[in-house]
């Protein structure tokens, strides 16, 4: 065996017609390690939730192989293990909640699992402690700001203590305070507590983050990489349906009226950096 | 005839623990032909805004005149108001309900007084729009189409009535970016075209890059009304009333921090990028 493998797909093909059907994945492959920080890049419809549902067996294998932590996910047996390894936060926070109130939402899944009741607190605490939402417990959740619902969602998701956490454009819907904490938040419990994350965005900016970018389109990788070999190839993210980050079609159109940068810069401070050094 | 709202507020639940105030004594004119974007934080009441101007909601207080006209008179004839002012709501392909697309976008077409052949002439003219081809999506069933195709057939119905006004709310959120694009492409198209485009937003990219004025709510008050370029030059002020600053202009502040010429009133990509050539053409051999 080589590299330790957390996630590992494998010609993954699905259609939510039934097999035969309109194909939704198209032999998708995915390989996380155990503590990556994995970007799933793609457009709308291109398949990228689709293939993160089948991670917690939302979905059904249909063909394929895949495997998360050791477990197949092919057999039936391993739902409520897969479940409970991979932590999923979707787009829209107000269809997640199940409670009116932070704490008892937070609990929702730590009920339904068994634990024994004088346990909870403490746990939906440390739960919240970690999104930054500490002594949130008693406040109802439409009170709540959009980033903070997110927040709260993965709070009631990292209370089970899954190994991998999967966001699905999770900070869709946010205005852009909202996704900057959630963003932090992604970091931070990566960096902090070393969960494994798979987050799929059609921002491109959060890709910049990642250990590693995946490139899908029609239900198929098309690439994979660093975020910056990915990310700085305009030719391959239009392949994607996608659009460069800024810094990198500065650079592109810069070059095409004859400023040439030393180096392709991803983030606004590295572009900053290289025009105010070509001086 | 523009629209002029004058000295609006809107309290919700009044009288009650739950009372909230959402627009605190707004006054603004939206001449016609114009394209006005409309920045705030979740919350600031832009929303309640867009439905009291489009008579969705009754104002406490305050009025808004269309056409020389209170819309909230009592006498007032709605059918005029609902011809002229076209809404489309936030997630708008949650508003398909028919079994094929052409059907939903002849939907508001109903009592309109045309005759079928001049409804299925508004239909097509509605969907090639918006980039279908009536013959390819007339009669498919809505619901089967992707994220970006049925928002655009909801936008489709709405211009089926051939509204002078265009009203969205957050139309972008959750588009990829080449759909965010080809979206703002056809609404430019529309405004051209001589239609008044009224868009809420939290992107300033996008509403930087494409509206002509900004009106900017806070806590339900308009706090801010110019062109983009005023109001984004205040880089403190937008970070102060956490707004997201656009890219473009962070860049700018950037540049001009590492000693680039670069002028501070940068409101989208385009006008970066002509910024940097002008600062660059004198460096280079």
């Amino acid at each position: 065996m080589g590299d330790p493998i957390m996630i590992d797909a494998h010609d993954i093909r699905f259609s939510y017609d039934g097999p035969g059907g309109r194909r939704s994945l198209n032999g998708a492959q995915l390989h996380v390690s155990p503590g990556e920080f994995v970007a799933v890049l793609g457009h709308n419809g291109c398949g990228k939730s689709t293939l993160v549902k089948h991670f917690n067996a939302l979905l059904p294998l249909q063909h394929g192989t895949l495997t998360v932590d050791g477990m197949d996910a092919a057999d039936p047996a391993n739902r409520w293990a897969l479940r409970r390894k991979v932590g999923m936060v979707f787009q829209n926070p107000d269809n997640q909640f199940v409670s009116t109130i932070v704490g008892e939402d937070v609990a929702f899944g730590l009920e339904n699992y068994g634990v024994p009741e004088d346990e909870i607190p403490a746990r939906v605490a440390a739960a919240l402690a970690a999104v930054d939402m500490a002594g949130y417990e008693n406040r109802a959740t439409h009170t709540l700001s959009g980033g903070q619902k997110q927040r709260v969602a993965l709070a009631g998701v990292l209370a089970l203590s899954p190994d991998i956490l999967v966001f699905d454009e999770a900070t869709a819907m946010l205005d852009p305070d909202g996704r900057q904490e959630v963003l932090r938040t992604i970091h931070r419990l990566h960096k902090e507590q070393h969960k494994t994350v798979v987050m799929i965005t059609h921002y491109i900016e959060e890709a910049i983050g990642a250990d590693r970018v995946y490139l899908i389109h029609n239900g198929k990788m098309i690439a994979d990489g660093t975020a910056r070999e990915m990310l700085t190839q305009p030719e391959l993210l239009a392949a994607a349906g996608l659009t460069p980050p800024m810094p990198v079609q500065m650079y592109y159109d810069l070059k095409q009226a004859g400023i040439v940068l030393a180096r392709c810069p991803l983030t606004l401070e590295e572009l900053a950096e290289e025009l105010c050094r070509s001086q | 005839m523009p629209i002029t709202v004058t000295n609006l507020t809107c309290v919700y639940g009044a009288g009650t623990p739950f009372e909230t105030t959402a627009l605190r004594d707004v006054s603004v004119t939206v001449e016609n032909g114009s394209f006005v974007g409309i920045l705030g934080r979740t919350g600031c009441g832009k929303s309640t805004l867009i439905q009291v101007m489009a008579g969705l909601l009754t104002p406490t207080a305050g009025t808004v005149i269309l056409d020389g006209q209170d819309i909230h008179a009592r006498r007032y004839d709605r059918s005029i108001l609902r011809r002229k002012v076209g809404i489309v709501f936030q997630y708008p392909e949650c508003q398909l309900f028919e079994t094929t697309v052409e059907k939903d976008v002849a939907f508001g077409l109903k009592h309109s007084g045309l005759s079928a052949a001049e409804k299925q002439a508004r239909v097509r003219w509605a969907l090639e729009t918006v980039g279908f081809s009536f013959e390819k999506v007339h009669d498919q069933p809505p619901m089967g189409l992707s994220g970006g195709e049925k928002r655009r057939v909801a936008i489709a119905g709405v211009l089926a009535t051939k509204p002078e006004y265009l009203i969205l709310d957050e139309p972008i959120a959750g588009l990829d970016p080449l759909g965010r694009e080809a979206f703002l492409q056809l609404i430019t198209e529309l405004n051209r075209g001589g239609m008044t485009i009224l868009m809420v937003s939290h992107n300033a990219d996008c509403l930087g890059a494409y509206a002509r004025r900004l009106l900017v709510l806070e806590d339900g008050q308009l706090v801010r009304d110019g062109t983009p370029e005023e109001i984004y030059a205040d880089l403190d002020w937008m970070r102060a009333h956490r707004l997201g600053v656009p890219q473009s202009r962070t860049a700018a502040a950037l540049l001009k921090q590492g000693g680039l010429d670069i002028p501070q009133d940068i409101a989208s990509y385009d006008a970066l990028l002509a910024a940097v050539l002008r600062a660059k053409g004198g460096a280079r051999p």
